[in-house]
């Protein structure tokens, strides 16, 4: 196998998650969506691509055979090795963005760069070949933050992260930094396929998969602990809730004893801060969970949290969506899933379905295959 | 005593800028040096993503042999243009032996005419090296340069003036299965961006999808409706696909309207020749080949209804200043089903093995249509070197001498050339030095197979059919003015005949009106050398339009009242200009 697939497209319980976690869900809104418009959706898909196939195999996104490619998919990649290839497989030349997602979305101005509000200043303060590299470089990233946030509203958000939902400091909330502004970005107007057309979402999904471990910040670690205190302040409803149902009375013991369930139990609360602040209503309708060993023989866990947000008639999504998280019972653990099982033998066969559909593609477009998993 | 030993003459950075910026006429003359360099790696494939509509990131990769560790550094730090890819004229590549096209190593340079920056990851089969790479071209223009001169300090002064640019390597892996070179950049130019962004006449205004189909890009192409029907009336990006399918070593489209040049047996050789190569370029997903429609349609006269006859030779003088040489080629006349146009077309070739003490040998196919050939960027002359096309086709056909009106634009050669030429390329591998022996040969014969052998013919043939048309036109309006005259005057006419008066028996001309309706005979017959009308109708231009007032005044005038009489003529009058 090429080297450079990510390693675990074929996992069989990440597939579970795709199959079970993110596909239903797509597939209903898909039905809802599909009298006005065609579905829009937002990846990190990595050239493996299997989620893109996916809902295109299951009709959630158009593929055009008259053109080769999957329609409406946009998609965020820093390897200029991967960039292209993504690019072709989908088939539209501009459906990607090139750099990192955080960097791209969080831009900020500069006392530079914010001379050049609009696009067409942009380009031509860029036309200044004398320009040094480093403002070249601000003044791309910029162009290309606005084509980003120009693309939204999406359907579908799938912010399938490679890494930590708070990395290491200094900065440890970029990525949920990133989430705040999808979600900000989803209000707005876009712009239709059709010219003139606006787009406008009342729900959609988002769904953010992250690690965790025992490198899990400190810092993000205090962070979670007062947002608990906090909502047990202003939410009494949350606080009995923990008490009773939890039996969490000494939230250091609790933070101590069971960090990982700390964790499962509390990061959902900083998207749901989010939705209450841009005024969605969140709801999480599937919240998985599974173990994973790294190539040093290091166990993590991969939590996967998959909500549907819809503009907001009351505000009593916050709380729900904050003790769904507390709810042990309603997160799925995703045990293993070995490949020979029958379970995972039906996981493969799925899948193989996606890989075949993706070959198809890799190969009138003259790209490498995924073998057959 | 001679004031110091050599010592090497540096190059201004100012004057690399201005080579690498200004090398290239089009965008597609710079990147067209990307897909040479992948052929000569024996690619299967060049993949070309311009990031189509926004330009904001541009990548070049192939599956080719990919670039060694070693020749990149050699090129870095020896000087760009000192490749070693090709020392032998005929030099081919070992795995599909193409002829390979690069000699210099300047490829990578081109790119600075499109980027100030961009990365490069190679990994070499031979070798077994890779290696990521990122290049930063000066970021001066030719005007900028003064002004960032001016902003910077006299120690670095210096510098700037002898640095060529500057580059970053990483080794890498080496990773079998990505043998073949990548190169990617976001930093466009933006005068490259400005000009690619600016689509308000993409696609020919049919639509501002991207391209699904090689032959949706020629039907926006060849359906260009201006007068003018050039490629300067599409926007440059749709030039950009046009010039690199045209420049590309790649076989020609056979879809579509179809090219008759393709039925030549020379040009089907040479397909299979293309074929062999297994060569393929994309741009933005579309797989491109070469752009040509012969003829062009006008009517539906396109390659389907066109059969090609036997051929026969036609030979002309070469004269090369004293050099004399008998030569000739192949005529191949094209029969069309439906019409009477007979189009043509020329198989050339050419073999001299000392000209100024080098071989030269080409061959090529020269098409002759009535009619203007379009777009207008297939008129005139293409020459191909090792199967690249060198500049676009030349309108002007290499300064031809002499006068030949609209029988230019009627005209497409495209010319192989076999074996020499090598000095006659311009550093820019887009034009030639006009003072090379083999150039001026290579004109020579074209000059004197065009004045000689093509526009004679063309002239002949052209005045008959002219001739043949006028006649034609003639005789339509001659026919619906007798009818006109007959429904008017309730008088059946059947035609006009020329005579002289004198034959109708009068002593002196003068003495009969010079025109005379016999309604027995149902002629109307004028005497054209009659006194009173001779000067009216001595201007041939206008003699029909002349004689056919004078019938209308003479047949009103035997009207019996004024009022009849100004409305007969009226009415003739009115027949005769409506039927123009």
């Amino acid at each position: 196998m090429p080297a450079e697939f990510d390693k675990w497209w074929d996992d069989t319980k990440k597939h579970y998650k795709r199959l079970h976690c993110w596909l239903p869900h797509a597939k209903e809104l898909k039905t809802r969506v599909s009298n006005t418009r065609a579905f829009r959706y937002f990846t990190l898909c990595a050239r493996s691509m299997i989620d893109v196939f996916m809902l295109a195999k299951e009709g959630v996104l158009i593929y055009d055979s008259n053109q080769d490619a999957v329609m409406h998919v946009r998609f965020c990649e820093s390897d200029i090795e991967q960039f292209p290839e993504i690019s072709e497989l989908i088939g539209i030349e501009n459906a990607g963005f090139f750099g990192e997602l955080e960097k791209l979305v969080l831009f900020q101005d500069n006392d530079f760069s914010a001379q050049y509000p609009t696009l067409e200043s942009i380009d031509d303060a860029l036309a200044d070949e004398g320009l040094v590299i480093e403002k070249r470089e601000t003044l791309q990233t910029k162009r290309t933050h606005l084509y980003a946030k120009g693309s939204f509203p999406y359907d579908f958000i799938n912010l399938d992260f490679c890494g930590y939902y708070y990395p290491k400091p200094p900065d440890i909330l970029k990525i949920n930094r990133t989430v705040d502004k999808f979600l900000d970005w989803q209000r707005q107007y876009g712009n239709g396929e059709i010219s003139g057309s606006k787009i406008q979402v009342n729900d959609f999904l988002l769904s953010v998969t992250c690690r965790h471990d025992d490198d899990f910040p400190q810092e993000a670690e205090k962070r979670l602990a007062e947002l608990v205190k906090a909502n047990c302040r202003t939410h009494p409803d949350y606080k009995r809730y923990l008490e009773e149902n939890r039996r969490v009375s000494d939230l250091n013991a609790w933070i101590q004893n069971a960090k990982e369930d700390f964790f499962l139990s509390t990061w959902p609360k900083e998207i749901s801060r989010l939705a209450e602040q841009y005024q969605w209503d969140m709801e999480i309708l599937g919240y998985v969970h599974y173990d994973r060993v790294n190539e040093e023989n290091q166990p993590y866990k991969i939590a996967c949290l998959v909500c549907r947000f819809t503009r907001i008639s009351d505000d009593s999504g916050y709380l729900e969506a904050a003790i769904c998280a507390l709810d042990q019972s309603r997160r799925n653990f995703i045990s293993d899933i070995g490949k020979n099982t029958p379970k995972g033998q039906e996981l493969l066969k799925n899948l193989a379905g996606i890989v075949q559909l993706r070959n198809q593609q890799a190969k009138r477009k003259r790209r490498p295959l995924l073998p057959m998993p | 005593m001679p004031l110091n030993d050599w010592k090497p003459i540096k190059l201004s950075a100012k004057v690399f800028g201005h080579i690498s910026q200004g090398l290239y006429r089009t965008p597609a003359g710079a990147i067209k040096e990307l897909i040479s360099n992948s052929f000569d790696a024996d690619a299967s494939v060049t993949k070309i993503h311009t990031g189509f509509p926004y330009f904001d990131t541009f990548s070049c990769e192939d599956d080719g042999r990919g670039m060694s560790l070693d020749e990149f550094q050699r090129l870095m730090e020896h000087g760009i243009g000192t490749s070693y890819k090709r020392t032998l004229d005929n030099a081919i590549t070992e795995i599909y032996n193409r002829p390979i096209i690069g000699r210099l190593g300047i490829g990578i340079l081109s790119l600075a005419q499109i980027c100030t920056q961009f990365e490069i990851i190679s990994h070499h089969k031979e070798s077994k090296t890779a290696f990521k790479a990122t290049i930063q071209f000066p970021p001066y223009t030719k005007q900028d340069m003064d002004k960032i001169l001016q902003k910077k300090e006299e120690a670095e002064k210096e510098e700037l003036l002898v640095q060529g640019g500057q580059y970053r390597l990483e080794k890498i892996n080496y990773q079998p299965e990505k043998a073949g070179v990548k190169i990617f950049t976001k930093f466009l130019r933006e005068s490259f961006r400005k000009r690619m962004k600016n689509l308000s006449n993409y696609g020919n205004k049919i639509s501002t999808e991207p391209y699904k189909t090689f032959e949706k890009f020629m039907n926006a192409v060849y359906g260009i409706k201006q007068k003018t029907r050039s490629l300067n009336l599409l926007s440059d990006y749709d030039q950009l696909i046009f010039g690199l399918a045209l420049a590309a070593p790649l076989p020609y489209f056979e879809g579509g309207q179809g090219n008759i040049t393709l039925q030549m047996p020379f040009l089907r050789d040479y397909k299979k020749i293309l074929t062999n190569y297994k060569f393929d370029v994309e741009v933005d997903n579309l797989t491109l080949a070469r752009p040509i429609y012969l003829p062009s349609n006008r009517e539906g006269r396109t390659a389907q209804v066109c059969r090609l006859g036997k051929p026969s030779a036609k030979e002309f003088i070469l004269r090369d200043g004293p050099h004399k040489e008998k030569t000739k080629v192949m005529q191949y006349p094209i029969n069309m089903e439906g019409a009477d146009e007979q189009f043509s077309l020329y198989e050339l070739s050419y073999f001299n093995k000392n000209v100024s003490g080098r071989p030269l040998e080409f061959s090529g196919y020269l098409f002759q249509q009535t009619g203007r050939l379009y777009p207008r960027d297939i008129q005139g002359i293409l020459v191909r070197l090792r199967n690249v096309a060198i500049g676009s086709y030349d309108a002007d056909i290499m300064t031809y001498p002499y006068a030949e009106g609209p029988r230019y634009s009627m005209v497409s050669l495209e010319l192989f050339v076999q074996s020499g030429f090598e000095d006659a390329l311009n550093i820019d591998r887009d034009s030639f030095n006009g003072l090379d022996p083999h150039y001026i040969r290579t004109r020579t014969f074209v000059h004197s197979l065009l004045h000689e052998v093509i526009f004679p013919e063309t002239w002949t043939e052209e005045k008959a059919r002219n001739k043949q048309r006028r006649e034609k036109l003639a005789s339509e309006r001659e026919s619906s003015f007798i009818k006109a005259l007959s429904k008017t005057t309730k008088e059946a006419y059947a035609r006009i005949e020329h005579t002289e008066t004198k034959q109708r028996g009068a002593a002196s001309r003068s003495d009969l009106p010079p025109i005379h309706f016999d309604r027995v005979a149902k002629t109307i017959e004028i005497d054209k050398a009659h006194p009173s009308i001779q000067k009216i109708l001595r201007r041939k231009k206008h003699a029909q339009l002349a004689e056919q007032i004078l019938i209308a005044f003479e047949r009103a005038n035997r009207e019996p009242n004024e009022a009849r009489r100004r409305e007969v003529f009226y009415k003739l009058l009115g027949d005769i200009f409506s039927g123009m």
